[in-house]
């Protein structure tokens, strides 16, 4: 009977069941009846049934274990023709060994002879017995205990004579001898040309283990007790991608791969990993995991990663190992670091796919080693990743902080060595899975049964480690270096400068250089400009080397840019591409990185442009040279994404934003600060292309995974409450913009002090709401204020200044002070022109208020000139409906009526009216003066009842939604007046 | 020895979907019902034990004098019959092993099957099969795992497996079919 074939079994079991609920000739009918046209089928049916008829009491006994001896000792010795038995060597579960000698003619040999047991089932047995003599007949080679010849006893049981091997098992032959670790990996070479020889015959052992490899007087490797080995089940196509369907228990755990402890299939790659064992035992004289079964047991059902070959020679290692291996302490540790520790790592990867596919292949790498040539172990993309330029523009300074990592605790180097990496996942997430397992290891109370955030781990870890490691500070420095990089990278900025400032103190620190690099990106991002200066200043640029030299350009520039002197971080930036370009050519990661920043400088200097050329420039060179997805191709598209923003190009500045947001979905599944900066970007940028909505999901995902990361006390949260309060402002909703203003605000108080520039921005925010609100007298002192602090920073031809400026002037001019308004309104003009240009929506923008105020107090001409600026550029760079456009339109065409063009004026005002109704609702007051000034067109145009009726609606939906005072409504009355 | 607490905790965790706890409970239990089937077989009951009497003793210990709450006994059991089957083959390897001895250093053979009463490589190939059986069968193999490996009666692994008599019945029957069928011979 074969094994059955599981799409046969999906078919045919239920109609087992509904057979065997049947009885007789019910039955009966039912199977005749069963797979017409399907004889197969029905043959297997009818067996299956059988074979519960003839179950009886099968397994309904449950297991019962016993202490005392079966009756298998007093076992007779077989009589075998042609052999005399001298000696029983040991039973095994299918049979019983024998030393004999075998006699042909005057021919003598040792043989082993391996005898079926008498007192067990013959049918299971013998064909488990046939099954290792056909694989060991298909065996030949000089390292595989040969089978010689096989039979019937003469009582009729199975027999087979095999090559009989007085040898030692390998550790203890390689300790008894004091083999150094070369002769070691010699005599390795050895074990690893049998197994592949046997895989090579499509023949997995699944049981390999010191005592199962013998070595003889000669120094010959035998590897014995192919008992439990297994054909791979070959159908044509490549035989170690087809699997045998069993998965014998486990027998021996300490040298099986966990695929096997748990149950799963076993394939050449499981034989891989016993060698790997091997080797490790071989060279470091321990097992991976101690020397428990619990080890193997607990690695197979967790999640953790082997351990490294690196580790294994420490402070608990005893004379003996070292003595065994003809060496000293320093020299053993020294030697099995770097590729050696690679390749058993690889060996030993936890997932099959990861691990050499065959014993050949990790010969190959051990050989490779061997001859000083670069190993497999170790991938490709990692010294990419190591390369300091590749992170660059990024603030997160890791790279150097984990190759520290690496020398303090090893496992993280194997794993990630030995691991492929098939994309650019976040490589401070490896390390804080280290970091938790390392908590775990030493606190295992403390971590059991408890969920770790990374955020709860980076808190108390940093305790935990400073008493941890009390008595070494040099790693602890590094410790402290290593989690200050991931909190940086993760944007817990405040969190990563204290650790980096401990780490700087610490003894024996390497590079402290590079660690001031990163103090000062850290100040950088928290905008703490002048203590940033000093640290760069501290660091003498002379004394750089050419990859840091870039870093402190890089570093410099962004501080510059921050105050605003852009010209000079344009140049910086310059002098670091052109660094980059020398160095690794026009098509690297490194020379895209420098375009992208210098674009970014460009367009700070207001040359938008020249700075999408070089962001597009920059993106081309990624997208060659980078995988997909990929953390630098997402950040250039961003950037690319703003800069045409800036242009108001919407809908393009759109796309490539949800381009960037969909990678870093990809390459942040579980969420990251990156990902949440990125939709907080998005969604800025949603909202000035008017799709309110989608803005809002948008930076709510950003404030909820960002409260998650780093905490609802953060400067992050704190502007996505700002961008929040944005969008309910420009739905109109003025209660909630005060509201997310005043939460943001309190967070930036909190997070940055009352003085930081961008804490005045939010004031200023929050006081514009409160202007719109009708609280005017205070939202102008506050804005002064704001204005005040700005120069003082900034200097005044700075852009922030010139917000101001507008902000402060639609305040004032709310209060009908319009000479005032105009001034400052004309000030925000200039200076934004003088900044950006004249395609510049802020530029529009200052247009629109200016035209406005000169309008109201009287000066239409110029007031006309303004408005049909901006709207000719509006309409250029708008969707219809836009706001901004509709209320280019309204300016426009009021100003067109008020010097007596109402012809012109009327498309214009109708333009406005029916934008406001589109955003504001048909019976808004947003749109009655609107409406008032149509009607009045209309009439001037002779409809003028039409016209008529609207003003008086319009007056009276004033008279109902605002104070007495309120301009608005008496500018709608003056409308009234006007006509009648 | 694992404790109590963490293994209730760990079940309550397992039960709540908790992959990683479940992880973490095999082991566990695996020491309880070792210490227990080695403490029985050293003495008491005169040096035989069955696998039921080890898993219900787990059981009282881990549950207490309360005992556990419904879904947590079910899911114990079908832990603990995991276990129990890796500690009913690792404990008779270890007999074998212990009974040959000081003996030759050169043996061509480590023990590498058990004997079980007198159906030693039956109970190998049975374990062969009864992975096989997962791969096609999930519940039925665990039924097999359930009533050979910890004893539970048809009631009982309804219970652990959360799902109807009946069901368990017919299970059970499709099971024994099908590993009487596998153990009739190979290829």
């Amino acid at each position: 009977m074969s094994r059955i074939d599981p799409a046969d079994w999906k078919r045919v079991a239920p109609a087992l069941d509904e057979a065997l609920d049947l009885e007789g000739a019910a039955r009966e009918d039912f199977v005749g009846r069963a797979f017409e046209g399907e004889p197969r089928l029905r043959a297997l049916l009818r067996e299956l049934i059988k074979a519960e008829d003839d179950a009886g009491a099968f397994l309904e006994l449950p297991v019962a274990l016993d202490e005392e001896g079966s009756a298998e000792d007093a076992m007779p010795a077989p009589e075998v023709s042609g052999y005399e038995i001298v000696r029983s060597l040991g039973r095994g579960g299918m049979g019983v060994v024998y030393e004999s000698v075998r006699r042909l003619d005057d021919f003598e040999q040792r043989v082993a002879l391996k005898v079926v047991r008498p007192d067990l089932d013959g049918e299971i047995l013998r064909a488990r017995f046939a099954r290792e003599r056909s694989i060991l007949a298909a065996l030949e080679h000089p390292n595989i205990a040969r089978l010689l010849d096989g039979g019937t006893t003469d009582d009729g049981r199975s027999y087979f004579a095999m090559e009989y091997v007085e040898g030692t098992p390998l550790t203890r032959y390689a300790d008894e001898r004091r083999l150094t670790v070369d002769e070691r990996l010699a005599l390795f070479e050895q074990v690893g040309a049998a197994v592949a020889y046997a895989q090579q015959r499509l023949v997995v052992h699944r049981d390999l283990k010191p005592s199962n490899i013998l070595v003889d007087e000669n120094g010959r490797v035998k590897l014995l007790d192919f008992g439990i080995a297994r054909f791979v089940e070959s159908e044509g196509i490549d035989a170690s991608a087809t699997l045998t369907r069993e998965g014998a228990r486990v027998l021996t755990p300490e040298y099986a791969a966990p695929e096997q402890i748990r149950g799963e299939r076993s394939t050449t790659a499981t034989d891989v990993y016993a060698m790997g064992v091997i080797l490790f035992e071989l060279l470091a004289g321990r097992h991976p995991y101690g020397d428990s079964r619990e080890g193997a047991y607990e690695f197979a059902y967790s999640d953790r990663d082997s351990e490294s070959l690196e580790r294994a020679v420490d402070a608990t290692t005893g004379d003996a190992v070292v003595q065994a291996r003809k060496t000293n302490f320093r020299a053993l540790r020294r030697r099995l670091r770097g590729d050696l520790a690679n390749v058993t790592a690889k060996a030993l990867h936890r997932d099959p796919d990861r691990r050499y596919p065959s014993a050949s292949a990790l010969m190959d790498d051990l050989a490779a080693y061997r001859e000083g040539r670069p190993v497999a172990a170790r991938s490709p993309a990692w010294s990419y990743r190591a390369s300091k330029a590749f992170h660059r523009h990024r603030a997160a300074f890791v790279a150097g902080g984990f190759a520290i990592v690496a020398l303090v605790a090893g496992t993280v180097t194997s794993t990630l060595l030995a691991r492929e990496a098939q994309r650019e996942a976040d490589r401070s997430e490896r390390a804080i899975e280290f970091l938790v397992r390392m908590f775990e290891d030493t606190h295992p109370d403390q971590a059991r049964g408890a969920d770790w955030t990374a955020t709860e781990l980076l808190e108390r870890g940093a305790d935990r480690l400073a008493s941890s490691f009390a008595d070494d500070p040099v790693v602890l420095g590094q410790l402290e270096r290593t989690l200050g990089a991931i909190q940086l990278d993760r944007g817990d900025f405040d969190g990563a400068r204290a650790l980096l400032g401990r780490a700087l103190g610490r003894p024996g620190l390497e590079d402290p250089k590079a660690v001031r690099l990163a103090i000062a990106r850290v100040e950088v991002q928290r905008n703490a400009i002048a203590e940033a200066e000093s640290v760069l200043t501290t660091i003498d640029e002379a004394t750089l080397g050419p990859d840091q030299r870039g870093d402190f350009l890089e570093s410099m520039a962004s501080l510059r840019r921050q105050q605003a002197r852009s010209a000079v971080a344009e140049s910086l930036s310059r002098v670091a591409s052109e660094i980059s370009l020398a160095r690794y050519g026009e098509t690297s990661a490194e020379y895209a990185d420098d375009l992208d920043n210098l674009a970014v400088h460009v367009a700070d200097q207001g040359r938008q442009a020249e700075a999408v050329t070089l962001h597009e420039r920059s993106l081309a060179i990624r997208r060659e040279v980078l995988p997909d997805p990929h953390s630098d191709l997402a950040i250039g598209l961003h950037n690319l994404a703003y800069v045409l923003d800036q242009l108001s190009r919407s809908d393009e500045a759109v796309a490539r934003s949800d381009e960037a947001i969909a990678m870093q979905r990809a390459l942040y599944p579980e969420g990251h600060m990156t990902l949440a900066r990125s939709l907080r970007a998005h969604g800025q940028i949603l909202y000035r292309s008017g799709q309110l909505d989608a803005a809002e999901r948008a930076v709510e995902e950003a404030l909820a995974m960002t409260r998650a990361e780093i905490g609802a006390q953060s400067k992050d949260a704190a502007t996505c409450w700002n961008e929040l309060a944005i969008i309910a402002y420009y739905r109109g909703d003025l209660p909630t913009t005060r509201d997310r203003f005043e939460h943001a605000l309190e967070l930036y108080e909190s997070e940055l002090g009352p003085e930081h520039p961008e804490t005045l921005g939010i004031a200023n925010n929050l006081a514009t709401v409160q202007a719109a609100l009708g609280e005017l007298e205070a939202a102008e002192g506050t804005m002064r204020d704001v204005l005040a602090r700005r120069r003082a920073i900034y200097g005044e031809g700075h852009f922030a200044v010139a917000f101001s400026l507008n902000a402060l002037g639609l305040v004032v001019r709310r209060q009908d002070r319009l000479e005032e308004a105009i001034e400052l309104h004309r000030g925000a003009l200039e200076r934004y022109h003088a900044l950006h240009g004249d395609e510049h929506a802020m530029v529009a923008t200052s247009r629109i208020h200016l035209s406005h105020a000169l309008r109201e107090n009287g000066q239409i001409d110029e007031a006309l000139e303004h408005a049909r600026a901006a709207l000719a550029l509006r309409r250029a760079q708008l969707p219809e409906g836009h706001r901004d456009l509709v209320d280019a339109a309204f300016g426009a065409g009021a100003c067109l009526l008020d010097v007596g063009r109402p012809a012109e004026a009327l498309p214009l005002l109708e333009e406005a009216e029916v934008g406001l109704i589109a955003l504001h609702g048909a019976s808004s007051d947003r749109v009655a003066l609107a409406s008032a000034r149509l009607g009045e067109c209309l009439v001037r145009q002779g409809r003028v009842d039409e016209g008529r009726a609207r003003i008086v609606a319009a007056v009276r939906a004033l008279e109902a939604a605002r104070d007495a005072g309120d301009r608005e409504l008496r500018m709608a009355r003056e409308a009234l007046d006007r006509i009648d | 020895m694992s404790d109590s607490e963490d293994v209730t905790r760990l079940l309550h965790r397992a039960r709540g979907g908790d992959s990683g706890a479940v992880h973490r409970l095999l082991p566990l239990v695996y020491d309880e019902l070792r210490a227990i089937a080695r403490r029985q077989l050293r003495g008491a009951t005169g040096g035989t034990l069955s696998a039921t009497v080890v898993v219900h003793e787990a059981y009282l210990k881990i549950g207490g004098e309360r005992g556990l709450a419904a879904r947590d006994r079910g899911h114990f059991f079908a832990v603990a019959a995991t276990a129990m089957r890796q500690v009913a083959i690792d404990h008779a390897r270890e007999r074998s092993a212990k009974k040959r001895g000081g003996g030759a250093p050169h043996t061509l053979l480590d023990g590498h099957d058990l004997p079980v009463e007198s159906r030693a490589e039956e109970l190998l190939v049975l374990d062969d099969a009864l992975t096989r059986l997962a791969s096609l069968d999930e519940r039925a193999a665990r039924v097999v795992e359930l009533r050979f490996f910890a004893g539970l009666d048809v009631e009982e692994t309804a219970d652990a497996l959360d799902v109807s008599t009946p069901t368990v019945k017919r299970d059970w029957r499709r099971a024994r079919a099908f590993l009487y069928h596998e153990l009739g011979g190979e290829e």
